[in-house]
């Protein structure tokens, strides 16, 4: 047996010394075995066996079911043998394990037949404690969804939440990191609407897919109030078929396959049953089943070619500017660049390696399927203007330099924007893979996942080995992508400000449009107090573990990540690289890159607003409608017309730019020959009671939260005429007497000013021209 | 507007029952309601209706309320945000039974809206016969100021009703409504208002046609202006 493994240490050597074949043939031995003790290597691939837990999440003390289940050649297993990484041991098919400590706990399982190691498998049960995250340290904290720190999350925090994304409130404000409920690594709308779900519920987490939309085959992360229990036996079917796969490792979250062969359902229904009770059911527009329309292999080769192209095109968009950053750095985030495309072609070489190896049409056939379900035509597409972007003009701002709106447009935003897509995009691969290499598996063991008929004529020994390619993809693409991720959370806003909005005839308007980053004071703030390696590894941590939680079916892959990287991710991250592209990264100097590279970031990119060039940002207007005049530093002159139609004295000025592959718009309403309306109403009864609103263009202005004399309020009304509302909201004697005076315009038709018959459901207009 | 009128005595009574009836006009402040409380729809055919929440003076950051409703009448199909002046706040909604749970969230502004504060359209599909009516019911859950300070719900209910005709008047003939002083009918319009309030009722007449009908809420106290 020791040849064998010898053997394969050499094939290994010969490929490169690919991280892949670290993990896998090579003897995945002493570095990710958990603790307690060593098991053997295992010696050839005459069988696959897969290690379940009963559940995938519990308490501490909680005791959990394990099996082992094989796939064989046709040799008999004689043992299993468990080996659990806080050091516990057991034998048999199946075992029961409890453990003391919250904290993902992972298992090796063994079997043996003839005395030898055939086949091991990996499962991972997350234990949890109180509730409390136990993927805190990768900032996903407990509580998803809390972001004021209330004792329960609610109304307030779809609130703050949607402050937030509109840049009412600050980072400082709120729990960002809560605020990300759906676990993709920003805060945005869907966020808000989740929160709002929660509220409509009066739970602390929505009930939602994360996914509306998914192809049989796909693995779709969901959250839920009833999966809040660490404890509770989950299961989940989809218009009636059970899902083949269930994983859970957040309380409240859950990812599921949904099953092959499931025909097209607008509407399908996902009903999940907790502790054997349906509890609750959700609506899934499921797809028809993606149809190949390539060969397998070269819709994997595609796919993966187009990865190595984002890569490429990071590793540009990182040292093409070497004059902003020191040689150090630049060679360390070279040398970390690098080490990525390196190791992603040498995982590329195992992958061909495994399709011409026995068996290899088939699993190219099941892979392609896996691959199609996961959205592997959906990234391809979206992908393609992100590796195909080149920007000539990078070197034209040094750090020293404070950024004109022209460089802020044609350098700042783009790099920025790139960094940013190429992490999304890279993120999305990594997903993709990952989905994709837990549905294969799935097809494999549970069959009839993606292709029924092939699962069990597969080739044992092929399977073993495509299934351990799978594992380490997603980590390579992962940290290639680092320096991406640290950018990703920087999002580019426009605004528009216009003062005065009330002009005279003739006058002049000062036009800013700006840009603002919104979360790089945040990120400068913490990498200016030397929390360098914490953000780092939060940020790649945050990455892999929440793609994990979202697209993670199989135990295996959280298994083998955790066996691997729990401990210090980011270092453990460095040293899977370095072994598998004979580089040397250099942890802490990276990281004093990284320090550089965001105080590089900081000093360029501007903190607070920065002014963008009028000239490019604001839509000509119609003569009719004023004109623009320019300024050197970005701004702009509005004048107003001087003799604009009546109708025509509201003028919206416009400005619209590219923001990261979307087009932000702003807008602002000026006011040519404006005037201000004094408007004054109240209930003049002798009995005080009545209650009234004002409004104007659909816009309350004016009202009392009881009865009063007398309420007043000015306001800016654009030339010509406005028509105003006036109605009743309350006037309990049946008697609404009220009264209405306005200054600075003419009442030229309408209803009384005064009466005593302005009750709830009653409304009087009355049409004011502005002078 | 009757100053000429105006005597100590039906100033004493007027006062006695503002008292007896407490501060009436305060159901508005942190109530939900619809905003045209009677809509008539052809079964078959979408209408909306809107739910809305009277803030007064203060501003509105957040609201949530319910409606229930009956799902054998109408089907909901959504809820559409409504912009309120220069606000366009988020709606979500979620449907438990015959409950609808309605939330609006306004991130944009700390200043507006105020007043009647709009939480969306109601879309939904008529479902019932013509000639049927379908009740609506309003309540406010909570209410918060962009700073997160309460406005407290109002605890009265406030209904809202579709009605289900053959054929809809047209605006022009809608605003030429009768008026009524049904008891029926002045029953379905308290339900739907405050005292001293007038709603316009469409009312299906026998040939399956709705008719607007504007129906006077008798006062909670003798009229007093």
């Amino acid at each position: 047996m020791h040849e064998i493994g010898t053997n394969a240490r050499r094939l290994c050597a010969a490929l490169g010394g690919a991280l892949v074949l670290a993990l896998a043939a090579c003897g995945s031995g002493e570095d990710s075995s958990p603790g307690g003790g060593e098991p053997p290597p295992v010696e050839n691939a005459r069988a696959v066996i897969e290690a379940q837990a009963a559940r995938s999440m519990t308490s501490v003390g909680q005791p959990v079911g394990f099996r082992a289940s094989a796939v064989t050649d046709g040799i008999r297993i004689e043992q299993y043998r468990w080996t659990f990484s806080d050091g516990q041991q057991a034998t048999g098919q199946e075992v029961s394990a409890s453990f003391a400590a919250s904290g993902p706990v992972t298992v090796t399982v063994q079997a043996y037949s003839g005395g030898q190691a055939v086949a091991e498998a990996s499962a991972a049960v997350v234990v949890v404690d109180a509730g409390a995250s136990p993927f805190e340290a990768f900032g996903i904290p407990s509580g998803l969804g809390n972001v004021t720190g209330n004792d329960r999350p609610g109304l307030v925090d779809a609130m703050r939440i949607a402050q937030y994304i509109e840049g009412v409130v600050g980072p400082e404000d709120i729990r960002v990191a809560h605020a990300d409920i759906d676990l993709d690594g920003k805060v945005d709308e869907i966020d808000r609407n989740l929160a709002m779900q929660a509220a409509a519920a009066r739970q602390a987490l929505p009930s939602a897919l994360l996914r509306p939309q998914a192809y049989p085959g796909a693995v779709v992360a969901m959250v839920s109030p009833m999966l809040l229990d660490p404890n509770a036996d989950v299961s989940i079917t989809v218009d009636g078929v059970a899902s083949p796969q269930v994983f859970r490792a957040l309380p409240g979250y859950a990812s599921f396959l949904v099953p092959a062969g499931l025909i097209r359902n607008a509407a399908a229904e996902v009903v999940v049953s907790v502790n054997g009770v349906p509890s609750d059911r959700l609506s899934l527009d499921l797809l028809a089943a993606a149809e190949p329309t390539a060969p397998a292999a070269d819709d994997i080769r595609a796919f993966f070619d187009q990865i190595d192209r984002l890569l490429q095109a990071q590793h540009d968009a990182i040292v093409a500017d070497p004059g902003r950053l020191s040689t150090e750095s630049v060679a360390q985030l070279r040398t970390l660049a690098a080490a990525g495309r390196d190791a992603f072609g040498n995982a590329r070489l195992e992958l061909e390696r495994t399709l011409a190896g026995p068996n290899g049409d088939t699993l190219a056939r099941l892979f392609q399927k896996a691959l199609l379900a996961n959205g592997m035509r959906e990234f391809l597409a979206a992908s393609q203007g992100v590796a195909g972007e080149v920007n000539g003009k990078s070197t034209a701002v040094s750090a020293a330099a404070v950024a004109t709106p022209e460089q802020i447009c044609d350098i700042i935003l783009p790099e920025l924007c790139r960094l940013k897509r190429g992490a999304e995009q890279l993120g999305n691969a990594a997903s993709i893979t990952e989905a994709a290499c837990s549905a294969v598996s799935a097809a494999i063991f549970v069959g009839g996942a993606i292709i029924p008929a092939d699962g069990p004529a597969i080739e044992v020994g092929a399977v073993a080995a495509f299934v351990k390619f799978c594992v380490p993809m997603s980590a390579i693409v992962s940290t290639a992508s680092t320096l991406g991720e640290i950018v990703k959370p920087i999002d580019p806003r426009l605004y528009l400000t216009v003062t005065p909005t009330f002009l005279d005839r003739g006058e002049n308007a000062l036009v800013k449009p700006e840009v603002t980053f919104v979360g790089l004071q945040h990120l400068c703030g913490m990498f200016s107090s030397g929390l360098t390696e914490l953000v780092v590894g939060q940020i790649i941590g945050k990455r892999i573990v929440a793609a994990i939680l979202r697209n993670n079916t199989g135990a295996r892959l959280l298994a083998d990540f955790f066996a691997k990287y729990a401990e210090d991710m980011y270092v453990s991250l460095l040293e899977s690289l370095e072994e598998a592209a004979y580089r040397a990264l250099d942890a802490s100097g990276l990281m004093g890159a990284f320090s550089e590279f965001v105080t590089q970031q900081c000093a360029i990119i501007p903190t607070g607003r920065a002014n963008m060039p009028a000239q490019r940002v604001m839509l000509p207007l119609p003569s009719d409608q004023g004109s623009y005049s320019f300024n050197a530093d970005g701004t702009a002159n509005y004048t107003c017309p001087s003799a604009p139609a009546v109708l025509q004295s509201q003028i919206t000025l416009r400005g619209m730019w590219p923001m990261c592959g979307k087009t932000a718009e702003v807008s602002e309403k000026v006011f040519c020959t404006p005037a201000q309306v004094g408007i004054t109403m109240g209930d003049n009864g002798n009995l005080l009671d009545d209650i009234f609103e004002v409004v104007i263009n659909g816009r309350s202005v004016l009202t009392s939260n009881q009865p009063v004399r007398s309420v007043s309020t000015t306001l800016p009304l654009g030339g010509g005429l406005n028509e105003v509302l006036m109605r009743g909201l309350a006037a309990p004697d049946q008697v609404g007497t009220y009264f209405i005076t306005f200054s600075g315009a003419t009442v030229v038709s309408g209803d009384a000013l005064s009466g005593s018959d302005l009750t709830p459901g009653v409304t009087k207009r009355f049409l004011l021209e502005v002078e | 507007m009757r100053m000429s009128s105006f005597t100590f005595r039906s100033l004493a009574a007027g006062l006695f029952a503002a008292v007896l009836s407490g501060p009436a006009y305060a159901q508005f402040l942190g109530d939900a309601f619809f905003v045209e409380p009677s809509v008539a729809v052809v079964p078959g055919t979408e209408g909306t209706i809107q739910l809305a929440v009277f803030a007064g003076t203060n501003p509105v950051g957040a609201a949530q309320a319910t409606v229930t409703y009956d799902p054998a009448a109408l089907e909901i199909l959504g809820i559409e945000p409504v912009a309120s002046g220069r606000v366009t706040p988020a709606v979500q909604w979620r449907k438990e039974g015959n409950v609808l749970h309605v939330v609006m969230v306004n991130g944009t502004s700390l200043n507006e809206p105020i007043g009647t504060v709009p939480l969306g359209n109601i879309r939904f599909k008529a479902l019932g016969a013509v000639g049927r009516t379908t009740k609506l019911i309003s309540k406010p859950t909570e209410i918060l100021k962009p700073d997160a300070q309460a406005i407290p719900p109002g605890t009265e209910e406030h209904e809202g009703e579709v009605s289900f005709a053959s054929a809809i008047p047209s605006a022009r003939i809608a605003a030429r409504g009768i008026v009524s002083t049904s008891p029926e009918l002045v029953e379905r319009a308290r339900r739907m208002r405050p005292p001293g309030g007038i709603v316009t009722l469409q009312v299906v007449d026998a040939s399956g046609r709705a008719q607007p009908v504007q129906v006077r809420i008798p006062p909670a106290a003798p009229a007093r202006e």
